[in-house]
């Protein structure tokens, strides 16, 4: 349905997206994922129209918008400072785009409470200033708004970031929902990971102006392309030489170059496996616990390497911190980057 | 219509864009007409003579002891003006904000009054205490009659009324400085052994050092470009701005009237310069993330203590007693102002009944409420207009020379602008459509106009500085043309700022006398004009009268200005603009200065919204 070909963007000698390509079907979740900088807002704002491409091209449904003046691509946005106006009520923030298509009023007014509903706002919010309304209302209002003229395509700019913790997750569920409701094409820019593993069927991971991996959150997880991958999902513990050869040795079913990089998910470390199983054991000390409430998290030494492990606080694996403990990690888990 | 050419201009939005090719237009016409032709013209008629380059004037200018001894009296005024009124400045504003004065906070009404009670007003205010029939000449002459009648004149006159005249900038400025010091700052110096003194010395006047270079330089640039003190009071003792005037109307010194407004400009500029490095260099206000405010300091020494108590109040006298008697003695009958005495028995409202009625008097009230509100309305539509184009346009040169030509009217003193549209204009010109300014009725409020234009662009900008730029993306992208959303969008957002800016503006030039005296129309005399003209000691007690009234009124009317910029109806405004909820502040300061408007607070903590008060007029 969309497809960036050969993106590029230019400020003046600094270029901010590097020739970047990637499909997007329709219907999907999509979500640009990357560090502040790295080139996702830019590369969403020139789908948008707001940033002219010094190269490459924009294609929606195999028409090129690239030069298409931004109120005629006919998109939805949604702004990390919701962008309500605030010199008009909340009814009037959401009628905004259909008074612009000279909508009757009565049309206007269906659709306006029709989305209210969808975004679960009651009729005696819609009369209130946007400034009246909290952080989460007013997302909601932006929701709404972006949705009001049925854009098949809505464009995300990090929308939940001002929110708090607890209110962010609600949203995050809710924008998923109304996204499957309404059947659009949702194209969501974030830094943070959980969000974008929570709520994407493809995830595009930008660093530097470049595109490192697209795939599926599990993809992008457990099979992380690049080293910057594998360290930005997640965390991930760094392998010593030390240890990577020991591994090495007490294993048949995979060899590392030892003069790689290897890395492996916190999770993936084992209290227990078992029995047959190809995992190699690793005595390890331990150095500090942190406890979660759910889990802890205990740090040891193995090998030269400081490796963090996750435990769940189910009360079975109960471990005395003052002793050295086994670990198991199979070769399987280890994620191999590069060599001299 | 479908034609495949139309089509093509429709997607491309080029039709959409033809008002803003118009709008293009208008400007670079502006620019050209009025900015630029009349001063590359004052150069050429000081120095093209006859098809040739020559220095006459430069010869007939140092001939002419009137002339020489204007320049060394601007420069004698502006330089003792530096001392006395950053003396006064820093004190008065020193017993209001820093120590603990008792009644600190009448105090502070008294030294702020100049704010309304300014320019001419301020001027005819002090010749009616202490002029040659003035209330305090009167009231000394009962006990020493051998005093000179005329004793409030000359140098020591002009110093006196603008010394006290010019100190808003401190109370403005200055007192934002010391408001926005670090009280954990002067409670370590305390802490490390200082005494008031030192603490006063090495901690708080080195913090303020920016904005007090900045307020010399603006004093001094104040006393070189007097013009309504001297007139109204210098008596001989004449400056480089009044001389201009009075050879601009000799059509055989012309020249020399634009060569001293060309002397004028240069050290504008040379001063501008200097003030912008300084602000450059950045300023001292705390780093600390938990500042804490100026907890009063109040003065140990007993002794020290009673004389700056004594001398602020005497202070607060001299402001305040030109102000009340002015009030007062505009409800006394003609009796009552003749004879200088304050009575019931002589109580009346037929003064203002006779200002209200009477067309030879409300008509200069009229006339400049019409030319200065019509040119402050123009003048923030046709800036909101320019800033929006600049800040779309940021990178662009063309976009960028554009706002620099409108800064024109900063760098160069008004009346050299208006000397250069007198000399460039009258005779009818193809590039005025045919018309001329001489005699014509909108050269003065379009010199308004044109001299509100660098303060308004710049508040303005700084309007779309705290303008949610995401507001703007997110109305294109709901389908909005860039001038709906101008419309619908931007220009509610901007409407606190632009309206503030009409009413400043308003203000500034409501009781205008420097531009008046150059371009009024003779059948449309300005209330600066007329204050001027009842000031004179011929004129008769009825014309007193009505000075007195139209003082109050132009008070009245300042103060109910400053009431809607910075009373309730900005926090109604911010709060509907959004700009209350995303913390942001509306910047609405305007210093205007002789010199032009200056961005003093780049070297203030606290951007608190600070006012003009126009005190290069005086």
């Amino acid at each position: 349905m969309i497809e960036i070909k050969d993106l590029q963007i230019k400020y003046d000698d600094f270029v901010a997206i590097n020739d970047i390509n990637f499909q997007i079907e329709e219907g999907e979740f999509f979500t640009l994922l990357g560090p502040s900088g790295c080139g996702k807002t830019t590369t969403l704002r020139a789908i948008a129209g707001f940033n002219k491409p010094s190269k490459g091209s924009i294609n929606v449904k195999g028409k090129n918008i690239t030069n298409t003046p931004i109120e005629k691509r006919g998109l939805g946005m949604i702004f990390q400072s919701y962008a309500l106006f605030p010199t008009m009520s909340v009814y009037n923030n959401i009628a905004y785009g259909l008074k612009i298509e000279k909508k009757s009023k009565s049309d206007i007014h269906e659709r306006v409470l029709e989305l209210a509903e969808l975004v679960e706002l009651n009729e005696s919010q819609l009369e209130k200033n946007v400034s009246d309304l909290s952080g989460g209302q007013q997302q909601r209002v932006a929701i709404a708004r972006a949705l009001a003229k049925r854009p098949n395509i809505v464009l995300f700019d990090e929308p939940l970031s001002n929110l708090d913790a607890k209110l962010r997750k609600q949203l995050r569920l809710e924008l998923k929902r109304i996204q499957r409701e309404t059947g659009m094409t949702a194209i969501y820019v974030t830094h943070d990971q959980d969000e974008a593993l929570e709520i994407s069927d493809k995830i595009a991971v930008f660093n530097d102006g470049v595109i490192e991996q697209i795939g599926t959150p599990r993809e992008i997880y457990d099979h992380s392309s690049t080293e910057f991958v594998c360290k930005f999902i997640g965390e991930a513990n760094y392998i010593d030489r030390a240890l990577i050869e020991y591994i090495n040795q007490h294993n048949e079913k995979r060899q590392f170059d030892a003069t790689s990089r290897h890395y492996i998910r916190e999770e993936k470390i084992k209290l227990w496996v078992p029995e047959n199983s190809v995992a190699v054991p690793i005595q390890a000390k331990i150095i500090d616990e942190v406890f979660y409430g759910t889990f802890s998290t205990f740090i040891c030494e193995a090998l030269d390497t400081t490796l963090r492990i996750i435990v769940k606080e189910d009360g079975n694996d109960v471990i005395d911190s003052s002793k050295e403990l086994t670990v198991y990690i199979e070769p399987k888990d280890i994620l191999e980057y590069g060599g001299d | 219509m479908n034609h495949p050419f139309i089509n093509k201009m429709k997607d491309s939005n080029i039709l959409s864009r033809i008002p803003f090719y118009l709008f293009c237009g208008f400007t670079a016409w502006f620019v050209v007409t009025l900015l630029i032709l009349p001063n590359i013209n004052v150069l050429v008629d000081i120095f093209w003579v006859d098809g040739q380059l020559s220095l006459s004037a430069i010869g007939r200018l140092s001939s002419s002891k009137r002339a020489i001894s204007a320049i060394l009296n601007s420069f004698l005024l502006a330089t003792v003006l530096t001392f006395t009124v950053n003396i006064v400045g820093v004190f008065i504003v020193l017993v209001t904000e820093y120590f603990d004065i008792k009644g600190s906070k009448l105090l502070r009404i008294g030294f702020l009054s100049t704010l309304v009670f300014s320019g001419m007003v301020l001027n005819n205010g002090y010749l009616y205490v202490y002029g040659q029939n003035g209330v305090l000449t009167n009231f000394m002459l009962r006990f020493f009659p051998e005093i000179n009648p005329g004793w409030f004149t000359g140098f020591p006159a002009v110093l006196f009324v603008m010394t006290f005249a010019c100190t808003t900038n401190h109370m403005l400025f200055f007192r934002n400085g010391v408001k926005g010091l670090d009280n954990s700052t002067i409670e370590a110096a305390k802490n490390l052994g200082g005494n008031q003194w030192k603490v006063l010395k090495d901690v708080v006047f080195p913090t303020l050092f920016p904005v007090m270079m900045t307020l010399i330089i603006m004093s001094f640039q104040m006393g070189l470009g007097a013009m309504a003190a001297p007139i109204m009071v210098g008596g001989r003792f004449e400056t480089i701005s009044p001389l201009i005037l009075s050879f601009t109307q000799r059509p055989g010194s012309r020249d020399l009237a634009a060569l001293l407004s060309i002397i004028l400009g240069i050290a504008q500029i040379i001063l501008l310069v200097v003030m912008t490095r300084n602000e450059k260099k950045g300023n001292y206000m705390s780093i600390s993330k938990t500042k804490t405010r100026v907890a009063k300091q109040k003065i140990d020494h007993p002794v020290v203590n009673a004389i700056v108590h004594i001398i602020s109040y005497l202070l607060f006298l001299v402001y305040m007693i030109p102000l009340i008697l002015v009030i007062l003695f505009s409800f006394m009958n003609l009796q009552g102002i003749s004879q200088t005495i304050l009575s019931f028995e002589y109580f009346t409202l037929s003064n203002y009944a006779d200002i209200l009625t009477n067309n030879n008097n409300y008509g200069p009230l009229l006339t400049s409420v019409f030319y200065s509100g019509g040119a402050a309305v123009l003048a923030v539509l046709f800036m909101i207009m320019i800033a929006r184009i600049v800040m779309k346009n940021k990178n662009n040169k063309l976009a960028e020379w554009t706002e620099y030509f409108f800064y024109i009217p900063w760098l160069l003193p008004g009346l050299m602008l208006a000397l250069g549209l007198i000399i460039s204009y009258d005779a009818p010109s193809w590039l005025l459509l045919g018309n001329s300014v001489i005699g014509s009725v909108w050269i003065l409020p379009l010199m308004y106009l044109i001299m509100m234009l660098p303060s308004t662009l710049r508040y303005i900008k700084g309007a779309y500085y705290s303008f949610d730029n995401n507001l703007e993306d997110a109305s294109r992208i709901l389908g909005s043309s860039s001038l709906r959303t101008f419309v619908q969008v931007i220009l509610p957002a901007l409407l606190p700022t632009a309206l503030a800016l009409v009413a400043l503006n308003f203000n500034n030039f409501l009781a205008d006398y420097d531009l008046s005296a150059f371009l009024y129309h003779p059948a449309y005399p300005t209330i600066g004009i007329a204050i001027r003209q009842n000031a004179d000691a011929a004129n008769n007690v009825n014309a007193a009268a009505v000075n007195l009234v139209y003082s109050v009124i132009i008070m009245g009317v300042s103060a109910f200005m400053f009431y809607i910029v910075y009373g309730r109806g900005s926090k109604v405004g911010e709060k509907k603009s959004g700009l209350k909820k995303s913390k942001k502040r509306i910047k609405l300061p305007v210093v205007n200065t002789a010199m032009g408007d200056m961005d003093v607070n780049k070297s203030l903590p606290d951007t608190e919204k600070t006012i003009n008060t126009n005190n290069g007029k005086n």
